[in-house]
Formats: structure tokens, sequence, C-alpha cells
């Protein structure tokens, strides 16, 4: 059943079992913890109600490198606009052209509501460009515009995450301690949600921790997770989304 | 009220929220990036310049040239 962040308190009240906790996925960890994710103040309550209500949030390890990767390619185009905000002076050429360009990007997916994110082939683009420019230290551009406009946003970003958020994970100890768990968590059954759904390998593990848990309810901010859950999951399960999922 | 307890009043997300935005705010200007594109330009310029001038001096028939 799709749950709705002001339903929450009450579906609780009326079926206690939802107190065991919740599962979330690597979109609302990250959601909450960038400001200008699309979901950020979605996240924020989500969070704020399960901390109030005490219900115990998981995740699996996956979510770590995932999360990592997600912050790669929201942050590498919020700092190439910091640069190009901090450095237009002296900025020319090639360089000048496709900042500007990319922040003209983002300013339109503002407008839209999008979460302006990059994809490998937009982050080696820009990694090639900088890299052709060098100081006489030996560090190149890009080594530089990472020391100044991606480190000090990524490195302790999970840590602190997961320390304010109060996440919790569900490894093997906890899957073979049968707490949480009837069944173990199989590659079989991932296979078998990405064959049938579409959706990528890790979206399937998460799934398949879900469906193999006794934890009834898992949040996500991702339409594809979201629609998985709803087509394949048992009827006393809850999954709990924002009204709109990307 | 203190800093922690100041803490404990503010949600995960104000949190972190808090976090980002007193990174962005405390960025400073690298000396190195700044050494490297302003070398870049004044290159460029250079270039520039001496290409319109190449384009600026048409042959003489002349000259014989």
């Amino acid at each position: 059943m799709l749950l709705k962040i002001e339903e929450l308190e009450q579906k609780i009240a009326q079926n206690p079992a939802l107190k065991i906790g919740c599962i979330v996925d690597t979109n609302v960890v990250f959601a909450t913890s960038f400001p200008l994710d699309t979901y950020n103040d979605w996240g924020e309550e989500v969070f704020d109600s399960l901390h109030k209500l005490n219900i115990p949030i998981f995740t699996n390890l996956n979510v770590r490198s995932e999360f990592i990767d997600l912050n790669r390619r929201v942050l590498i185009p919020e700092g190439l606009i910091d640069f190009y905000d901090d450095y237009s002076e002296v900025l020319n050429g090639e360089i000048e052209s496709s900042l500007k360009s990319l922040k003209t990007r983002k300013n339109k997916a503002n407008t839209e509501n999008r979460t302006f994110k990059f994809n490998d082939t937009d982050i080696k683009q820009f990694m090639q460009m900088f890299k052709k420019l060098e100081h006489s230290s030996g560090k190149d551009l890009w080594q530089l515009f990472c020391q100044y406009y991606l480190l000090p946003y990524i490195e302790n970003a999970w840590e602190k995450a997961v320390q304010r958020m109060k996440i919790n994970f569900l490894g093997t100890r906890e899957i073979e301690s049968k707490e949480y768990f009837d069944k173990h968590p199989s590659w079989e059954n991932m296979v078998k949600i990405v064959g049938l759904s579409g959706i990528g390998s890790s979206d399937a593990m998460i799934i398949n921790l879900f469906q193999e848990s006794k934890i009834p309810l898992m949040i996500t901010a991702d339409v594809g997770v979201k629609n998985t859950l709803l087509d394949f999951m048992p009827a006393e399960k809850f999954v709990l989304a924002p009204s709109l999922t990307n | 009220m203190n800093d922690n307890n100041e803490n404990k009043s503010k949600t995960a997300g104000q949190l972190l929220r808090e976090d980002f935005w007193e990174k962005k705010k405390n960025r400073k200007i690298s000396p190195e990036i700044k050494e490297i594109l302003e070398k870049n330009k004044e290159e460029t310029l250079k270039k520039k310049d001496e290409s319109n001038k190449k384009v600026a001096r048409p042959h003489s028939p002349e000259a014989g040239v």
C-alpha cells in the first residue's frame, strides 16, 4: 500500500507493526542530505517524523557507494558553477563558454524543479578540458578543482548523513540473526526483480532485502523503486514516497 | 542555550543543510587556480593578437613577395 507522509502517524497508530522499523533507499538519504535536491523538504519531514515516532531506520551497505556516486554527479556541476562565479574575471575560451552553458542548463533545471545531475560523459568532458591546464607545482586544474570544490563537500558526507539521520545497517549478521528476516535475500531473487521490472541491480537488491525482511515499511524517492514495490509487494507491506517521484 | 542543546532541537535535515551552506560560504579563492587561469588568459590573448597581426599585414604584390 502506498503511504503519504501526512498519513504516517495515523497508520502507525492503526498498525503498530509499523513500529518495527523502515528501510530507506539511496534517494531518500541523498535528498535529505543535499539542500538543493527537489525532495529535500520532504526528506527532512520524513526523518523528523521517524525520529519523533522512534521508528528504527535501516538500510543496506550498497546504499553507501550509491550515495557517494549521487553526490559526485550533483556536487561536480554545483562546484563548477561556484568555480565559474569565483573566477569569472580570469576565465576565457572553451572553459568560459562551457561553464556559461552549464550555468544556463542548471538554471533551467532549477526552474523546472529538477535536481541537476551530471552523467559520466559530462564529468569526463570537464575533466579532459581542465586537465589541459597545469600549475608550476605540477597539479592540473582538474585536480585543484576537485581539491577545492568537491572534496570538502563529499568527504564525511556519508558519515554525517548516517549519524544525523540515525541510520542502522542490515548486514550479514543482522540477516542471519533472524530478528528482522524470515529468509535470506538472494542473488537469484535480485536478478528476477531486475528481469521482471527493468530496474537497476542496486535498486533490486534493496527491494529484495525489503521483501525478505519482517520490516513492513520502505521509504523511497525513486519512481522505479516505488512502482516495482507497488507491483510486487505483499498487501501487508507499505511504501512511503513523495506524491510526485523522479 | 549552548551549541549542543541548540543542535538537539534541530532536525537532521536542518543540520545537514547548515553544514552545506557553511562550507559554500567559507570557500576560498585558490591562488594556484587563479594563477593557472590568468596565465591561460594571457597566452590566449597573446596568440589572438599575433594571429590578428598576421591577418592585418597583407602581402604586397609590388614587393615581389
